[in-house]
Formats: structure tokens, C-alpha cells, sequence
């Protein structure tokens, strides 16, 4: 009964994971947001950017086959250092998921619920989420691939309601580059190479758990590709719809503009349909991390990870709330903080520095096998 | 261990958090933990409280849980 | 796994010596011994049957030797024991030498079908089974002979799972007659009927039937091993023996199908799954089964496939209808009126002006309502059921809106739910829509649309992660398959069809080969 299960998740379920997670959140907060009628390339060229990190996560993930983030540390920098890094991973992620479950609380209480307190939408999403993490990897796969219809679609389905409204203005994307490629690279990095992209450094937890780890590169490589598109289609609407200018001052873009819907004298109001498809994406993202922080407690303390979920998942409630006094504090430390002192280090600087360790280790090791195989 | 692993996971997020305040509003350190642990007029932070203590209690159970599970092996 | 089995600990039942099919009759009361001496026996029988009015032993003569006959006459046919066992046993004489049962059994009963009983327990089993048990002095077993049964109820039509176009039989209360409708239909060697005597008191024939060269042989012993677990007191309908082998009880949903139609039977058969019939019951039960199974009717794959495939959306939707129509409407009529449009709303609004009631009250009566009128009218005698359907729909439906006490709109929202959720073909299944739909309200008037969602995600969840004897309840959608889609949400031409469900991993995956469009080639200028 306290032996950790082997759970294991398809390639399929992989991808849509991937998917999900990237279009979650970004369809809340909107990135890129300074590049103005240029974000749309913007987010063209970090999906670029992005494709290569997530190939150098599984060049690292390669070295040491079925073994996840929190095991390559250990294996580089021995027990306790390793122990020390992982700790601090851990706490990444739940600070992460805890701002996602923020962002999604924001959205809920300014949109739809007024009245009610932030941290009852909080709590009982928190709980449909223990739910289904405690159920295990395999639960959480299957249930993103029953999302995924529905994601998906709705987010084609708001350009071309969009556009059947009469509400798309193409002169908006006008001038393109008016200032060059210097403040748009200036603007990919770090923010929108490290939000969303660089967030996939959870999936170092999933990714060894897939059937066929082999083909995992490819398809994650290509689910990467895939949601880059479809954000950078939601960037495009969100442009032709509201303009640069609006676009920088609204809080959430792509729900700004599917309030211009208006169809048929009916389908008015598709903002609030909108924001339970994004509660999918946030669902998704908020159980990647903490399934994330889940692992490495379970390889911390050595106890299987479904006995931490409810409360490590009263701390994600906790903090969510007390990360930040309102909204426009979260914001300014999502905008000035996080994404170069929390996003680079975790997401791109302690990764590569790894690298060289885990090469050097993995002869090590290899040589120490042969010799012994030689023996 | 569980409770453990929930303390120490605890006081660390809050620390982080804590360290951010320090960081961005260039106050001192502990102005910031008094300022997490006070309570805001007119909000409803007694909910996530409560969450945690009921984190905390659920911890503690399974604390007991394992340790029952694993005297009865022994036995 | 800590939590969940702390709070909701449930003691699993340990292994103990279950009745197999080896061990026909295990009563630990009585003796086990069958002695050579006739007398010894007689009275051992005696003793234990002497109170019943229909047990009869009456002493024979075989040739020379002592015999009796024993049997419940209420459980053979008098006149054919009469001409068969006991006329038999009168006038044809032996030689006195050199004889054993089988040279007894060839001369007096040669067209009977009969079994030897060595030990007591055997020879009890076979009295309470309908045999006529024949102990001769001096044999070291008895002779146990079938006489023809008793009557049952003729096949009809299917009254639960009826279809337009099909085979109109269903099964009825015997399992020989049951299986016998299933050969008839599947003539295929490797088609088996394993048997197992289940229940302390009632020791009923449960058999498990399956095609030898399809099935998957690991579901298979799960399904013979659950079923030799069971330790129950008596299994008076496949229902009993569900509860047993399913493998969650906590859950709304059924997971374990179940169906009075021989046809289905067979496709479930030809597809790789197990059927399990009891005795006594019209309803077998086809195991691994998954949710798609429960939106499929027969009749799907005898109608045009066009006409199926839209069916089959038609039940996806009304599954959904019945499922969420009215905790929507308290979600938009209390939370999130700007969703709906201007005009409707006002309709709304004014059609509520007068009631009393906010809408989850309103809602909540009219279904409890409902459900209540549903009830009686599957309970009533068929005799005053007329006056259900008057009274329902004279008093609830329009004395209640004239009175003001509910709207309009209301009513049409109930009685569309209530139509929406007979259309699921299982019954079992449209339990589970109206057990969620109350918590649905329930969550709608709490929190709007967002517990509405909240809700259907904990749901999809809890559907995630069932499984139905090792194969996922959502198998097909998740983890979706591509090869399974031709026959889940639509349902492509039986000639394009190869391949059976690739989720029961059968032995044999594919159904037919290569099979192509029956349209002719075009006439002219086409290739060759």
C-alpha cells in the first residue's frame, strides 16, 4: 500500500498536457503585451526560442533515462546538495502554482463573482484539483484529453465569432517592426521566453513518465509548436480586435475582445463562457506544478506523493492568497520580480548548470560500468 | 514526516514570499512576515487559514496513518 | 494510499473456502458419508427431508435388489417420472449376477440422462436440484436421473430495452433457456459456458460465457476470480452478483452492463467481452463495460448507419440535457442573467414575477416532485396508473403554474429533462444522471456556472479514473484511441468496421478482412 506506483501517461496525453498548459494561463493574463501590434511575432519567435529549450530539457532528461529533475540533481550534486536544490525546485513550483491559482482568482472575482471572496473560489478549485492528483498521474492525463475538445475549439471559435461580428480591424497590426527587432528581442527575453515557455521545466517531472520516452522529444517538441500557434492566434485576435493601444491597458486581453461578440442578436456575453474554458487551462497548469512540487517532496522524503496533496495543497491555497495585497501588486511582481530573479535561474541558468556536471558524471559512471563489465 | 515536510514547506514559501516584499518595497524583513501574518480589514483570509490548520490536522492524520500501518507490519 | 481508505475504510473480506464448481453442495451440517448399506441411507435422507410434504421416497425393485427412488415432486414432472422410472422398474427383470450401476442404468433407464452421486452431499445436492436419485442396496453410489423440468415463463419481448427494427426476444428466468438463445445465434466451437454455484443458501448456476479464441484471457480469470469470491447468502438477480465483482460501489455510475436482449449479448460476446448469466434472472451482465457502452443500443447497427450515428449524438446531447438543464437555469436565472439575451430574459422574468419561491426551491420541488411521480408510477398496479399520469399532469403541471407557485418556463425545463433522460437505452445509466443532477442544482445555486463547471470537471475526473475490470471507463475518449473512434461517437458502415475494440485487447483483433464498399465501381473513364 506505501509503495509509490508506476503511473505512466501516453505520448498522446503527453502533448495534450503540454498543450493545455501553455494556452492555460496566457489566455488569462495575455504576454507580450509591450510589444504592442508586434506581439504576435513576438510570440512567433519565443515558440521558436521555446521548441529549443524544451529540446535541451530532454537532452538533459536523455542522460539519465526515466529518471526526473529531482533525481538528476541528486545523481549531480550528491545527497544532501542535491536534497538542498531539489527543496528549493519545490518550492518554485508551489509558488508558481500559487500565482496561477491567483491569476485565475483575480479573474473569477473581477469578472463574474463580485461579491464573492477570492479565496472560496481558491479553496474549492484547490480541492477539485487534490481530487484529481490524488487519483494519480494517469487520472490527470485522461482528463486533460477530455478537455482538450473543448480548449481547444472554443479558442478557434472566438476569432471567427470575432470576425463574423465584424469587430476585426486588420489596420491595427499596422506598422509592422516600426521600431525593429530590438525591443521585441528585448521583450522575449526573459518575459515571454520564460512565460509561458520556460514554465514547461515542470514537465522534467512528467516528461519521464511516458510510455514511450524515446518519441517524447518529438512530440512535445511539437505540442510546443502547435500551442505556440494557437497563442500566437489569440495575440492576433486580441490585436486586430482591441488595437495596441487598448491592448496595453485591458487586464485580460483575449476577454476584452470576445466581449465585442455579438451574433445573430443571441450569443451576446461569450466572455463568460470564455472564462470556464480558461478554467480548464488553469486547472491543468496549477496540477503540472504541483504534481511537480509533489514529486520532489515525494523524493525528498521518500513517501509516496498522495500523501502530501491535501496539505501542500492548503499551502498553494495559503499563499495564493498572501502572495500579494491586490491585483496590481501580483501583476507588478509577475512583471518585475519573478521573471528574472525566480523564471531564469530555475528555468534556464541552474539547468545548464547542470549540463557539464551531468555529462561528466554520466562517463563517469559509463567508464566505472565497463571496467566493471571488463572485470 | 508529512507534518514535518508541511511545516518546513510552509515557513519556506512563506519566506519566499516574505523575501519578494523585501526585494520589491526595499522594507525590512520582518515587516514583511508581520504584514503576511496580519489580518486585512475587509478581507476574508480567515478561509485559507482555516484551510491550512485543516491542511495541518489532515497531515498529522496521515502522520498517524503511516505510523499505525507501520507498527501493525511489524507485529 | 492514507487518506481516502482512513476515512472511508471499508474491510475487504478475506479468502475464505468458497463453493467452486468442483464442490457442488458444501454444507458443513451434514455428514458426508454414503454408506453401502441401503437402510443407513434411507434413513439419512429421511431425517433431513422428512417435514416436506413434497419429498417422496418410494422402494423399487430392481431385479433382485432392494432400491428406492427419491425425489421433491414439486420440482419434476410426476408423469414422466411415472412413465419412465418407476413403470420401467417394474417389469423388466435382470440377471442376478455380474451387474453394476452402469449395466442397471443400460437396462432400466437407457434414454434418461443421469449422473452418479458418490458421496451423501452429492446425493442431496441432486434431490434439491430436480433428479430423481435412485439408491440400491449394496452400490457404493447412487443413480441420479433427470427427469424433464418444471415450467417457466415463455420468451416475449424485451419490456425494459425495447428497439423497432431487431430480434424482439429477450431472455427470461432460465439460465438453460438463456444460453440456449446465445448458441443459437453464435456457432462458434470456442464459444464456452463456464458454471459456478453462488450463494450460501441459494446456490444458484452463475455461468460465465465468453468465445475462447477472442477473449482476453487476463479479464477472463479477473471475472472467474471475482466471481469465486463472492461469499453472499442468497443471489436472487444478476443485481446481487453486480454489486459484488463491480469494481467501485462508491460511484453513480453503472459499471457493469446490463441487457435482457439476446443480440446484444452476442455482439458484446463477438467483441471480446465475458457475459455472465445467473439463474433466475433475464438480465446478463457483459463485463469489462465502459461508458460509451451505456449510450449504444442494438438497434444502432441494424438502422442505416447515418441514421445511428446521428442517433447516438442525439443521446450524447440528452445525457448532457438531463444531465445539466436545470442547474443551468438556476445558474443563469439567479448568477449570470447578462448571458442570456435581452428578450428571453424578460420573458423570463416576467413569467417568474408572481412566484414565491427563489429558483433553486422552485426547481428542487419540481423535480423531487418529479421523481416522486416516477417512482409511483413504476410501483403502482397497472390497474390505476391511468390516474398517475392525470393527476401529474392536471395537477403538477398546470394547477401549480395557474396557482402561481412555479413558472412556465420552469415546468418546460422539468418535463424536457425528465424526457431527455429516458432516452439513455440503459436504464441503470439514467439512475446516475438523476442522482448528479440534484447535486448539480445544488452546486449551481452555490456558486453560479463556476460550480456548475467545477462540478462536471470533479465528474469527468471521477469517470478518469474508474475502471471496469482493468479496462478505463472512458476507453476510447480517454485515453482516446483513434482506432475505436468508428464505432463510439458514430458509427461507420458494418463493412468498414474490422476491427474489434482494441481497449478488451482480444486475441483476435481483427473482426473481418478486407471488406470494401458494396457500391459498384464507377461505370466508365474510372480506373480499372
Amino acid at each position: 500500500m506505501s509503495k509509490s506506483l508506476v503511473e505512466k501517461i501516453s505520448l498522446w496525453q503527453l502533448a495534450v498536457l503540454i498543450f493545455i498548459f501553455e494556452i492555460g494561463s496566457v489566455a488569462v493574463v495575455g504576454v507580450g503585451n509591450e510589444s504592442k501590434q508586434d506581439a504576435w511575432l513576438a510570440v512567433a519567435i519565443a515558440t521558436g526560442i521555446g521548441i529549443c529549450l524544451i529540446s535541451f530539457y530532454m537532452f538533459l532528461l536523455k542522460k539519465l533515462p526515466g529518471k526526473n529533475i529531482f533525481e538528476i540533481f541528486t545523481f549531480c550534486f550528491g545527497k544532501w546538495f542535491g536534497k538542498v536544490i531539489s527543496f528549493l525546485y519545490v518550492l518554485y513550483f508551489v509558488y508558481i502554482a500559487s500565482r496561477v491559482l491567483r491569476d485565475f482568482g483575480e479573474l473569477i472575482t473581477t469578472v463574474i463573482f463580485e461579491t464573492t471572496p477570492i479565496e472560496v473560489v481558491m479553496i474549492t478549485m484547490m480541492m477539485v484539483i487534490c481530487y484529481m492528483l490524488y487519483l494519480g498521474l494517469e487520472v490527470f492525463g485522461r482528463t486533460a484529453e477530455v478537455f482538450l475538445p473543448y480548449v481547444f475549439s472554443f479558442i478557434l471559435l472566438i476569432g471567427i465569432a470575432i470576425l463574423l461580428s465584424g469587430e476585426m480591424e486588420f489596420e491595427n497590426l499596422q506598422p509592422v517592426l516600426a521600431e525593429g527587432f530590438g525591443p521585441i528581442m528585448k521583450h522575449i527575453f526573459p518575459k515571454l521566453l520564460t512565460f509561458p515557455f520556460g514554465e514547461l521545466v515542470a514537465f522534467l517531472v512528467i516528461i519521464p513518465a511516458v510510455t514511450h520516452f524515446d518519441k517524447a522529444g518529438k512530440v512535445s517538441g511539437f505540442a510546443v509548436l502547435v500551442s505556440g500557434f494557437i497563442i500566437m492566434y489569440q495575440k492576433f485576435i486580441a490585436i486586430v480586435t482591441l488595437g495596441p493601444e487598448q491592448l496595453d491597458r485591458t487586464v485580460f486581453p483575449l476577454l476584452s475582445a470576445a466581449r465585442e461578440i455579438s451574433l445573430l442578436q443571441f450569443i451576446e456575453r461569450v466572455d463568460l463562457v470564455i472564462v470556464f474554458i480558461v478554467m480548464f487551462g488553469i486547472i491543468t497548469k496549477v496540477s503540472v506544478f504541483f504534481y511537480a512540487g509533489l514529486k520532489g517532496l515525494e523524493h525528498l522524503v521518500n513517501l509516496p506523493y498522495r500523501y502530501f496533496v491535501f496539505p501542500i495543497a492548503a499551502i498553494i491555497c495559503y499563499c495564493s492568497v498572501q502572495i500579494s495585497a491586490n491585483y496590481a501588486e501580483h501583476i507588478e511582481e509577475g512583471l518585475k520580480f519573478i521573471p528574472f530573479y525566480m523564471h531564469v535561474p530555475f528555468q534556464i541558468l541552474l539547468p545548464i548548470a547542470i549540463t557539464p556536471l551531468l555529462i561528466w558524471k554520466g562517463k563517469k559512471q559509463q567508464r566505472g560500468t565497463d571496467k566493471h563489465g571488463s572485470v | 514526516m508529512v507534518t514535518i515536510t508541511f511545516l518546513v514547506t510552509l515557513v519556506g514559501t512563506l519566506f519566499l514570499i516574505a523575501g519578494i516584499d523585501v526585494f520589491m518595497y526595499k522594507q525590512s524583513f520582518f515587516i514583511s512576515i508581520y504584514k503576511l501574518f496580519a489580518e486585512d480589514q475587509g478581507t476574508n483570509e480567515i478561509y485559507v487559514d482555516s484551510a491550512l490548520v485543516v491542511g495541518f490536522i489532515l497531515a498529522l492524520i496521515v502522520d498517524f496513518r503511516i505510523h499505525k500501518n507501520k507498527r501493525s507490519k511489524e507485529s | 494510499m492514507g487518506l481516502f481508505n482512513f476515512l472511508f475504510y471499508r474491510r475487504k473480506n478475506k479468502d475464505k473456502g468458497n463453493v467452486t464448481g468442483e464442490e457442488f453442495f458444501q454444507e458443513e451440517r451434514l455428514s458426508k458419508q454414503y454408506f453401502r448399506n441401503h437402510e443407513q441411507n434411507k434413513q439419512q435422507i429421511d431425517q433431513l427431508f422428512n417435514k416436506n410434504f413434497d419429498f417422496k421416497m418410494e422402494s423399487i425393485k430392481l431385479g433382485d435388489k432392494d432400491a428406492c427412488v427419491c425425489y421433491l415432486e414439486t420440482l419434476l414432472n410426476k408423469d414422466d417420472l411415472t412413465d419412465k422410472v418407476l413403470s420401467a422398474a417394474q417389469y423388466t427383470a435382470i440377471d442376478g449376477t455380474n451387474r453394476n450401476m452402469d449395466t442397471i442404468r443400460d437396462t432400466y433407464f437407457p434414454t434418461l440422462s443421469y449422473e452418479y452421486a458418490d458421496n451423501f452431499h452429492r446425493v442431496v445436492w441432486h434431490i434439491l436440484n430436480g433428479y430423481a436419485v435412485i439408491m440400491i442396496d449394496g452400490e457404493e453410489k447412487a443413480l441420479s436421473l433427470q427427469i424433464g423440468n418444471i415450467e417457466h415463463r415463455a420468451i416475449a419481448e424485451p419490456s425494459t430495452q425495447t428497439i423497432i427494427r431487431g430480434p424482439k426476444e429477450a431472455f427470461i428466468e432460465s439460465i438453460e433457456t438463456n444460453i440456449s438463445m446465445v448458441r443459437r445465434r453464435i456457432k462458434n466451437p470456442f464459444l464456452t459456458f463456464e458454471s459456478f454455484h453462488v450463494g450460501r443458501d441459494t446456490k444458484t448456476t452463475v455461468a460465465i460465457g465468453y468465445i475462447g479464441d477472442i477473449m482476453n484471457e487476463d479479464i477472463l480469470d479477473e471475472v472467474r476470480m471475482r466471481i469465486q469470491k463472492i461469499d453472499i447468502g442468497g443471489v436472487l438477480d444478476s443485481g446481487n452478483i453486480e454489486e459484488f465483482i463491480t469494481d467501485k460501489t462508491f460511484t453513480p455510475f453503472p459499471l457493469i452492463f446490463n441487457t435482457e436482449r439476446p443480440d446484444t449479448i452476442c455482439g458484446d460476446l463477438m467483441e471480446g467481452k465475458a457475459a455472465i448469466f445467473v439463474d433466475g434472472s433475464p438480465f446478463v451482465l457483459t463485463v469489462p463495460s465502459i461508458l460509451t457502452d451505456f449510450f449504444q443500443s442494438s438497434e444502432d447497427y441494424y438502422q442505416p448507419f447515418l441514421m445511428s450515428s446521428f442517433v447516438r449524438m442525439i443521446r450524447y446531447i440528452s445525457f448532457m440535457i438531463a444531465l445539466v438543464l436545470p442547474s443551468l437555469y438556476v445558474a443563469l436565472s439567479t448568477f449570470h442573467q447578462e448571458l442570456l439575451p435581452t428578450l428571453l430574459l424578460l420573458s423570463i422574468q416576467a413569467q417568474r414575477e408572481g412566484v414565491p419561491f427563489p429558483a433553486v426551491i422552485e426547481i428542487f420541488v419540481m423535480e423531487l416532485t418529479f421523481e416522486i411521480m416516477r417512482e409511483a408510477g413504476v410501483r403502482m398496479p397497472r390497474a390505476v396508473g391511468q390516474t398517475v399520469s392525470i393527476v401529474g399532469a392536471l395537477v403538477i403541471g398546470q394547477a401549480a403554474v395557474e396557482a402561481g407557485l412555479v413558472s412556465n418556463v420552469l415546468v418546460i425545463i422539468v418535463a424536457f429533462t425528465a424526457i431527455a433522460s429516458f432516452v439513455t437505452p440503459i436504464y441503470n445509466f439514467s439512475i446516475s444522471t438523476r442522482l448528479l443532477r440534484f447535486v448539480l442544482i445544488l452546486f449551481a445555486a452555490i456558486f453560479g456556472l463556476y460550480g456548475v463547471l467545477l462540478f462536471l470537471v470533479a465528474m469527468v475526473i471521477h469517470l478518469a479514473s474508474l475502471r471496469s475490470f482493468s479496462v478505463p471507463y472512458l476507453a476510447g475518449v480517454a485515453p482516446f484511441t483513434i482506432e475505436n473512434q468508428d464505432d463510439i461517437f458514430v458509427r461507420i458502415p458494418a463493412w468498414a468496421n474490422r476491427k474489434r475494440p482494441t481497449y478488451l485487447f482480444a486475441k483476435a483483433p481483427i473482426r473481418e478482412k478486407g471488406n470494401e464498399s458494396p457500391s459498384p465501381p464507377p461505370a466508365k473513364g474510372g480506373s480499372k
